[in-house]
């Protein structure tokens, strides 16, 4: 049977013709034929404002709605070329994607689909900013797709490689704008703006000029702009220079790509996420899937070109090449090339058979505990994904050349990053003399076999070092926290009353509908001193049956942030608030934080409760939950609630209240240790800055009340409650939060530290028998030491984290540090996304509205849980950060004695933490005494024995109490005003 | 509709004449004109139509997959399909066409030209369908499958996918290949494919291209399969539904040398054809 196609639209039909492009998708080692066909269409618009022609029928969308016009009718003009819109090929955006930016210059610009493509095929991350920048509408970058409208469409030609044939339609779409463009302003008495073509390819320039289209290269275009220095360092540079250089180097090349994949699906390589020591940079490891262990890349030569955080695969060294890890503390400052062993084993060939029974033996290695000292190394082969980012950092003054003043003269210099675990970066540029003592941004471009380290671009300069604005955008950057002002989209989402929304008044509204009344209830807050973002708040009565009801009350930011809305999604990609010391980097727009989502005092607001119902010994008969509107009647910060409770005096209902929740708080956290929950500890202090200039004063411990473990059981509670109801109504799909159990190797070393240095035992075959056995280590003549040891220990565990529920089993969901079979975050909806989320899902639970089809997609779920659990990490590190920054602002120009615990001890030096700053800090050896005492290492006891003063010795051992001078100093190698101890007297 | 009696007769006596007498005028060796095209089907490896004067009609399309082998084997891997429209799947027909393809490809395909490292290799798919045939489909077949698989080609490894200096490349290396489709190689550039020829026996007579009558008065059918410039193959097959079917032994060794010459110029026109 014949069919015969035909086009219901004979016009629209005319219009179209078939063009069809082939080409070969490789993966997995298959070839795959592939075929795609598109219409040419003679309508796809110029978008320039100064076109008639193109205005009159622009193509319409579904919703019959066609784009504005992007380009300017009034574009930049320069010297050479007048008034212009620019075409950059695809080189440009390889080279210039920080200057396209810019704001300084890079306006009009017209991305032509060929080389957008070619950029996607090129690098994901390049792909992605451009089309960051075509959606923003102050740059006017418009995409036109030249490939699918007829007269821009090249059709490749017999033996044309498929570059000529992307550099020719990118001449072509020049040549038609620059005539189209003649065209629409012919009879206006305007002259058409000049269509001039960016690239760094010569064969393209030339063959551009032959058409008479107007052509750069970006230098010269960026020679005339205003900024040019500042611009010119920003293009990102290609690591070829040193090539022949007397400084010149060579890493061994990677494995082809075939080979790697190979490799690693025979489990002959291996592959995972390079961690670069942070004591000592040339030490890194891998933890990699069928070890118990993380493998050691031990050296320049076996790092090879991998940065932290980058995706490696990883080969296993011969046996001989088998270390113990570093006893050293190393930093890059101090190591000279000699000093650094290079690596002469022979490159033998090993067959894949023998390969195998080396992982087998590496394998045996690390489970063997005897020797648990002599690990396998491995060396980097390849690297699947790069982590680089944007890094900052300060100049190396040494490294800036005598002449660099030499105005508009490139030099190298090095870039020394404020994270340790990167390497230098090298960045040609002209302005070396006025980056000196700044804050500099730098990204990475490349890393070449032949060059000593890696070669990067100026970004830009955040200020002066340790200014306090350059440091915390510096954290800020470094943590990757999005500090940007929320867009006006975003802002749109927000109610229209600002300021002046309220509950409303009558309880008919619509809004009020599956809502209960509870604003008779005496509901409270307890929350830090300053809390303006009050997420939970409480109450507890007596009920006629002598049992209790206990309510929380969470904020209902579900009912303001609606899903799949620019607001929601933004908020999905910050993943939570973030917290400096002087600072908050809200996660919502202030107006919904602060105000209409935060259960102030006083007045009306709408909530989500979770009510249960509960006997004096905290059994908890029934739990409900329910959308409300309560009425908070007062918020306390921790240390007013508490003296609100002790004071006799005070016998008013509310204060009643608040003794229930407590008493019952009490008996919970008892249930919860029985059960086996982990007391763990983290070094917590707090800085006080003075209210106006936010300059730190005062560094203290941070004290805990009575009511803080309050308010901590009642959340658990909640949390646990809501992450049960939310697991039974969608078991594929629930916001769940886990805490996996430690591996047992995780604890050896400080289970083998506490047996020879204190003999003390550490089980941790459960986190009851772990709970147990810390609370065992206690020493009477040192009251710290068991605080210590839970910072230590915390060290050892696995970070918890947000999963999506169906994709792991129920025995996995258990949270090992709660000891609860199953939790989620569920109280704090204002500052975390996850909230958010299990908030809008227990709303579908409990029927009060459906669930959102965006919560039933299971890898939409996963993505936003990778998401926030990474947000979440850099949120705790840039909150340490800042404090650490705010504790060496504070004790700027003081010297203090203090007493401090050693933690690590180096074979050169030790790791000290002082608790009363909550700092940590190496001592040197070589800052002990000039020459540096002779000195003796004792691995097996974990003991330091030196000369102080040429007679006496000195022992050191691991917990010992020391009294440390505390001072601060410029860190010479991040530029980080960082505490420096130095040693006082042992206590021993 | 089957012959009369008088009419089979008379066809038979015509056509065992020295020389003989074919209804429609044609010499022994000629064939009706074809109507051939390549490359007709864009997602395909190589592919191929033949139309025939009699409404005969036949598409064969080529795909190659990388499979993975273990050991250095020097199996050659072809799969040959075909459905034939108003025959069921799994006839005699469709197994003669099928079984009759694939081995003759197997045994003329160099292990070689469709390895790719030690542990991978291309395998070759050949899939047909015939619209319509009246007289006997194989030689329809046979061609349109030579024509595509000319037709074919094979991706190429991308310039950085097994480096030199590696030396298990073969043990682990996982090819990649070049994206771009006119990097690629011809299947065919240093080999011919096969070629059957289907033949009907009457008395000493020797025809191609039979027509539907004249193999039904035939006193039998041979195949040959034709490789390099010579016959490498042959087999004898029914021509119609009669135990009867008998022809003498001394007629085969011409039978084959008239079918030979028919291969060498078939495959000289198949060749002469534009391929893409």
């Amino acid at each position: 049977m014949a069919s015969v196609k035909r086009a219901y639209n004979e016009d629209l039909s005319k219009r179209l013709t078939l063009s069809q492009k082939i080409f070969v998708r490789s993966r997995k080692g298959k070839a795959t034929k592939i075929v795609q066909e598109h219409y040419l269409r003679t309508d796809i618009p110029c978008s320039s404002q100064l076109c008639p022609t193109c205005a009159l029928n622009p193509p319409k969308d579904s919703s019959g709605t066609s784009r504005p016009f992007v380009l300017s009718s009034d574009p930049p003009s320069v010297k050479s070329w007048g008034p212009h819109y620019l075409v950059p090929d695809t080189n440009i955006y390889m080279k210039a994607m920080d200057l396209l930016e810019h704001f300084a210059a890079f306006y009009d610009v017209i991305v032509l689909q060929t080389a957008l493509d070619e950029l996607r095929n090129l690098s994901l991350p390049l792909y992605n900013r451009l089309r960051a920048l075509t959606r923003s509408q102050e740059k006017r970058f418009y995409v036109f797709h030249n490939e699918f409208r007829q007269e821009t469409f090249v059709q490749r030609l017999e033996g044309e490689t498929i570059n000529d044939q992307n550099d020719r339609a990118i001449r072509n779409a020049c040549v038609w704008y620059s005539v189209h463009l003649q065209e629409a302003v012919a009879g206006t008495g305007r002259s058409a703006p000049t269509i001039l073509l960016l690239s760094e390819d010569k064969d393209n320039i030339r063959k551009s000029k032959e058409l008479g289209i107007a052509c750069a290269t970006l230098e010269t275009y960026v020679k005339e702009l205003p900024q040019a220095d500042t611009l010119l360092d920003m293009i990102v540079v290609e690591g070829d220079e040193d090539a022949s250089g007397p400084n010149r180097y060579s890493y061994a090349e990677y494995y082809s790509t075939s080979r790697i994949q190979g490799g690693v699906k025979e489990g002959l390589l291996h592959q995972g996420i390079l961690n670069i020591n942070q004591y000592n940079f040339l030490e890194g490891s891998v933890p990699v899937a069928g070890f118990e262990r993380p493998l050691l890349i031990l050296g320049r030569e076996s790092i090879n070109r991998a940065m932290h955080g980058d995706v490696v695969v990883i080969e296993v060294l011969p046996r001989e090449q088998w270390k113990q890890p570093s006893t050293k503390i190393v930093e890059e400052e101090t190591v000279s090339k000699n000093d650094n062993p290079e690596d002469d084993a022979q490159e033998n060939v090993v067959t894949a058979q023998e390969r195998r029974v080396l992982i087998e033996a590496a394998r045996q290695a690390q489970h063997s505990s005897a020797e648990f000292r002599v690990q396998p190394t491995a060396k980097v082969v390849g690297i699947v994904k790069r982590n680089w980012r944007s890094y900052v950092g300060h100049i190396d003054a040494s490294s800036v050349p005598a002449d660099a003043a030499n105005a508009r003269r490139q030099s190298s210099v090095f870039l020394i990053p404020m994270n340790k675990c990167i390497p230098k970066i090298r960045l040609r540029t002209r302005q070396a003399i006025n980056l000196l003592g700044k804050r500099v941004l730098a990204a990475v471009d490349s890393w070449e076999p032949t060059s000593r380290y890696p070669e990067g671009h100026f970004v830009r300069t955040l200020g002066d070092i340790e200014s306090k604005d350059a440091e915390t955008e510096a954290l800020l950057l470094e943590y990757d926290v999005q500090y940007h002002q929320f867009t006006q989209t975003v802002l749109d989402c927000l109610p229209k009353e600002g300021h002046n929304w309220r509950v409303p008044a009558d309880s008919s509204d619509p809004l009020w509908k599956g809502r209960q009344d509870l604003r008779e209830l005496l509901v409270c807050s307890i929350d830090p001193p300053g809390c303006q973002d009050i997420d939970d708040a409480l109450h507890a009565r007596v009920l006629p049956n002598g049992n209790f009801e206990v309510g929380v009350h969470i904020a209902d930011v579900s009912h303001f942030v609606k899903p799949d809305t620019a607001m929601d999604n933004e908020a999905a990609s910050r993943g939570t608030t973030v917290y400096l010391v002087d600072k908050r980097i809200d996660m919502l727009p202030v107006l919904l934080g602060t105000d209409l989502c935060s259960l102030k005092p006083y007045v009306e607001r709408f909530a989500f409760s979770a009510i249960w119902e509960m006997t004096p010994e905290a059994e908890i008969v029934n739990t409900s939950f329910t959308k409300s509107v309560i009425r908070s009647k007062e918020a306390f910060s921790y240390e007013q609630a508490q003296l609100r409770i002790d004071d006799k005096s005070i016998n008013d209902d509310l204060t009643q209240g608040m003794r229930i929740l407590l008493k019952l708080s009490k008996i919970l956290k008892q249930k919860r240790m029985d059960a086996g929950a982990l007391n763990l500890a983290s070094p917590e202090v707090k800085v006080q800055t003075e209210s106006e200039t936010s300059d730190p004063m005062e560094v203290g411990v941070k004290q805990l009340y009575e009511t803080n473990s309050l308010v901590e059981e009642f959340m658990l509670l909640a949390n646990i409650s809501v992450a049960a109801k939310i697991y039974d109504s969608f078991p594929q799909s629930a916001m769940l939060r886990r805490h996996a159990p430690p591996p047992a190797t995780n604890f050896e070393v400080l289970a083998d530290q506490l047996r020879v240095c204190k003999a003390m035992t550490l089980r941790c075959d459960s986190s009851r028998a772990l709970a147990d056995s810390l609370d065992e280590c206690v020493d009477p003549d040192e009251p710290y030491l068991n605080t210590l040891i839970r910072i230590m220990a915390t060290r050892c565990m696995l970070a918890a984290e947000y999963f999506c529920s169906g994709t792991m089993t129920y025995s996995e969901f258990s949270h090992y540090g709660l000891a609860s079979p199953i939790y989620t975050h569920w109280t704090s909806p204002i500052r975390r996304y996850a909230d958010v989320v299990a908030h809008r899902q227990l709303a579908a639970a409990i029927t009060y509205e459906t669930l959102h089809p965006s919560l039933r997609d299971k890898p939409k779920l996963q993505r936003i849980c990778q998401n926030i659990n990474q947000r979440h990490r850099n949120a705790q590190f840039a909150g340490r950060a800042s404090i650490e920054y705010y504790v060496g602002q504070a004790l700027k120009s003081r010297e203090i004695d203090a007493e401090g615990y050693v933690m690590k001890v180096f074979s050169n030096g030790f790791i000290v933490f002082v608790p009363q700053f909550g700092v940590e800090g190496p001592i040197h050896l070589r800052d002990i005494g000039n020459p540096e005492p002779p000195c003796n290492f004792d691995e097996e006891r974990y003991t330091l024995i030196f000369h102080k003063d040429t007679d006496k010795e000195t022992r050191l051992q691991m917990f010992d109490r020391v009294v440390v001078r505390v001072e601060t100093v410029v860190e010479e190698s991040t530029g980080k005003r960082k505490v420096a101890l130095r040693l006082r007297k042992p206590l021993v | 509709m089957p012959l009369s009696l008088t009419e089979e007769s008379y066809l038979n006596g015509s056509l065992s004449q020295r020389p003989p007498c074919r209804p429609d005028g044609r010499d022994q060796l000629q064939f009706r004109p074809i109507d051939a095209a390549a490359g007709i089907l864009p997602t395909t490896n190589g592919s191929a139509r033949i139309r025939l004067d009699d409404g005969g009609e036949c598409i064969v399309g080529v795909k190659a997959e990388v499979i993975t082998v273990s050991g250095s084997s020097d199996d050659v891997h072809v799969e040959v399909d075909c459905d034939i429209v108003g025959i069921p799947a799994n006839s005699p027909m469709q197994n003669l066409l099928c079984s009759t393809l694939e081995t003759a490809l197997k045994n003329s395909l160099p292990s070689d030209l469709l390895r790719i490292t030690n542990k991978y290799r291309f395998k070759i798919f050949v899939d047909g369908i015939i619209l319509d045939h009246v007289s006997h489909p194989l030689t329809l077949f046979s061609m349109t499958t030579y024509l595509a698989l000319l037709d074919t080609r094979l991706p190429r490894l991308a310039p950085d996918s097994l480096g030199e200096q590696d030396n298990d490349k073969d043990e682990i290396g996982i090819p990649q290949f070049s994206s771009d489709w006119a990097d690629s190689d011809r299947l065919c550039k240093s080999w011919s494919p096969p070629l059957v020829q289907h033949g009907i026996i009457v008395g000493k007579n020797v025809f191609v291209d039979a027509t539907g009558e004249e193999a039904e008065v035939s006193d039998g059918g041979l195949l040959t399969i034709w490789h390099n410039g010579r016959v490498v193959g042959l087999r004898v097959v029914n021509t119609r539904d009669s135990s009867k079917q008998v022809f003498s032994i001394n007629i085969i060794g011409n039978a084959v040398e008239v079918l030979a010459n028919a291969s060498r110029e078939i495959e000289k026109g198949l060749k002469g054809i534009r391929t893409s």
